[in-house]
């Protein structure tokens, strides 16, 4: 059979048929998934949803507090896993003043840290992850000088910190944490005039800029709600091991990234939304889990990642030209 | 990214030749590698630290001309550290018995990750940034799921050691090897056709292609070669060390990129050259071997990368190029002023 194209315009009326075909295709992935997991002996117990959903605490709580930096179109940060283990080190180092205080602090230094890396890609338009790399090797210098790369512990007698480890009717508080996040960023970013920006910067930079957006605050603010999101996964992830080290944000500045690209959130910007990325967050949870059951190593989990990365990345892509037709 | 350069691209330095700042650098940091011992602690280098500070220069040297030539074109190629890795592990695996067996593997592992990333960029139209960190996370998975998260020992330790042996005291081979291919890609593109196709589709892509310039295919080889001289580069480096890393880190990216930088290339694309890329890797590498003989702890090395990255990425920012034109532009015009108040004095 011979495909002269001359049905297409019937069958194809343009976007919406797309779209539902976009659709179709993320249930048969779903179901998909569901079926592996149903089938994966072990999945279905109460103790390993539980830990499903602790581990991706971690790396929700950073991937949401990145997708603002991504729907500004500053493509992302790749400092966020330093950020976290500077915060835990930090967090430990200063408990001593009491945990609010500790708690306070690690946020503050986690804000301007932020901030400062917004400051140069946003207002001085520097390139978001050369300034990040740079703010990485900064930050994992900092705690290394301060910790003399050892393992740093809470002050020996104090226990007013174990509240954050805690699993009230069997969750994390960390998981309440993420919830919280995701209302807040999410009602933040439809209801403020910040939020609103952030879509409009992602979507046409140079139209924000033309019509006199102040460009430059909004990505700043969005780099300091990332750093700060991060600081407080560093801190969950501190009280969680109980101890700190300088490589305790292992993998998670990459993990991150993928999250965010796994929900759907474009890379250049303008689409996308929290709650998306903690849906990206869950499915990466969901198949690391289930490779782990099945008996597969860290490395399979990375290349899927990947994998799912790059597929998601090119069906974003399909969508995003098919709407502009 | 290309898109957001416009306005970098609007306000470009074509006065200032782009291969002084990396010269004055590497002369900068090997007048820093001889002197601040001497004066500081009364050290004096000797060739054995020159040659030890240039393996730096043969580890990562190749990927930053690799990323290099990636940003000339207006892409980012995260994934060099990716082919640095799976391409270490490839050479070292298959090369036991015959190590240019193993080179052969690992080219084919980069061209491989270059054909098909490049396509994916080239054909749909997609961003080199999410693609690349996509190629990264698989080539880095492979890596750690083939070596089964060990480091793989080259038992051929004989052509390791030759890989090491000194020349004229102060490079090894692999330096040499390095050296060598960073001159073939220099004649390749200084001054040649395949130098201005280049850096026309980095400088404007869309009037390349208008131009019938084949946009496609420099974006895919580039990929290619970047896959290639990564995943050699690495091999080069675990032959002589007689290991393949599993976990490589992002240590040759950031290496890489910074060198790259002050080399010259823009981040907006269309500038760089061979030259200046080789020249900057070369100096960054002796002041990484300036800290290694002071003996100053790691993190000191980080916090000086960290700073100079930070400084290159400002230097290379548009808002602020644009900042300090309107201010030279305010002072101009103010000079201007006053010199016409002087001439034709307002009389009331």
């Amino acid at each position: 059979v011979v495909d002269t194209g001359l049905t297409r315009p019937e069958t194809l009326p343009g976007r919406r048929t797309r779209i539902s075909g976009g659709l179709v295709a993320a249930i048969v992935a779903v179901a998909a998934l569901v079926a592996v997991a149903v089938t994966t002996q072990g999945f279905l117990t109460a103790s390993n949803l539980k830990a499903t959903v602790a581990s991706m605490a971690f790396v929700g709580i950073v991937a949401v507090g990145l997708t603002p930096i991504t729907l500004s179109g500053s493509l992302f940060s790749l400092t966020l896993g330093s950020t976290v283990a500077m915060s835990a080190v930090l967090f430990f180092g200063v408990l001593g003043l009491g945990l609010v205080p500790a708690i306070a602090i690690t946020l503050v230094v986690g804000i301007l840290v932020g901030a400062a890396q917004g400051y140069l890609v946003g207002v001085l338009e520097a390139n978001p992850i050369i300034v990040t790399v740079a703010a990485g090797l900064l930050q994992g210098g900092l705690a290394s000088f301060f910790t003399g790369d050892s393992t740093v512990y809470p002050p020996t007698g104090q226990n007013d910190w174990t509240v954050l480890s805690q699993a009230p009717f069997g969750i994390p508080v960390s998981v309440y944490a993420l919830v919280a996040l995701v209302i807040v960023l999410t009602l933040a970013l439809r209801g403020t005039n910040w939020g609103r920006m952030i879509y409009l910067i992602g979507d046409n930079r140079l139209a924000a800029r033309a019509a006199g957006l102040p460009v430059g605050r909004v990505i700043t603010i969005a780099f300091a709600v990332a750093s700060a999101c991060a600081a407080l996964a560093g801190i969950f992830l501190a009280a969680f091991s109980a101890n700190a080290t300088t490589q305790i944000g292992g993998t998670l500045s990459f993990d991150s990234i993928a999250a965010v690209l796994v929900g759907g959130t474009a890379i250049a910007g303008g689409s996308g939304s929290a709650l998306r990325t903690v849906f990206g967050a869950a499915v990466i949870a969901v198949i690391s889990n289930l490779l782990l059951l099945r008996g597969f190593d860290e490395g399979v989990r990375v290349a899927a990642t990947g994998a799912l990365v790059l597929v998601v990345v090119i069906v974003v892509q399909f969508r995003s030209r098919s709407a502009a037709r | 990214m290309s898109r957001a350069s416009g306005a970098a691209r609007r306000f470009r330095v074509t006065s200032v030749r782009s291969d002084v700042i990396p010269l004055a650098f590497l002369v900068a940091s090997a007048l820093a590698f001889v002197l601040i011992p001497l004066l500081g602690r009364g050290i004096v280098v000797g060739a054995f630290d020159v040659f030890n500070s240039l393996q730096q220069f043969a580890a990562f040297g190749l990927v930053a001309l690799a990323l290099g030539a990636t940003m000339i074109i207006g892409e980012f190629d995260l994934s060099v550290v990716g082919s640095y890795g799976l391409g270490a592990l490839a050479g070292v695996m298959l090369g036991q018995q015959n190590p240019f067996v193993g080179f052969a593997a690992a080219i084919a592992v980069g061209v491989i990750a270059g054909v098909v990333q490049g396509l994916l960029i080239v054909r749909l139209g997609l961003s080199s940034v999410p693609v690349t960190l996509g190629g990264l996370l698989i080539m880095q998975g492979l890596t750690l799921f083939i070596s089964d998260s060990k480091n793989v020992p080259f038992q051929n330790i004989t052509f390791g050691l030759l890989l090491d042996q000194p020349l004229f005291g102060v490079l090894s081979i692999r330096v040499a090897i390095t050296l060598a291919l960073c001159l073939v890609a220099a004649l390749l593109l200084w001054g040649t056709a395949a130098g201005r196709l280049l850096r026309s589709v980095g400088g404007d892509r869309a009037a390349s292609r208008s131009l019938g310039l084949p946009v496609g295919r420099v974006v895919v080889i580039v990929f290619v070669v970047s896959g290639a001289l990564s995943a050699l580069a690495g091999t080069l480096t675990s032959y002589a060390l007689a290991s393949a890393q599993t976990n490589v880190g992002i240590q040759p990216l950031i290496f890489a990129v910074t060198a790259a930088l002050i080399g010259g290339v823009s981040l907006s694309g269309g500038r760089g050259t061979v030259l200046g890329i080789t020249a900057a890797a070369i100096g960054l590498s002796l002041l990484q071997g300036l800290f290694q003989v002071l003996a100053l702890p790691v993190y000191f090395s980080n916090l000086i990368m960290g700073l100079v990255l930070f400084v290159v990425a400002a230097l290379q920012a548009p808002g602020l190029v644009r900042a300090l034109r309107a201010e030279r532009a305010r002072r101009q015009s103010a000079l201007l002023r006053r010199e016409l108040l002087i001439q034709y004095p307002i009389s009331n």
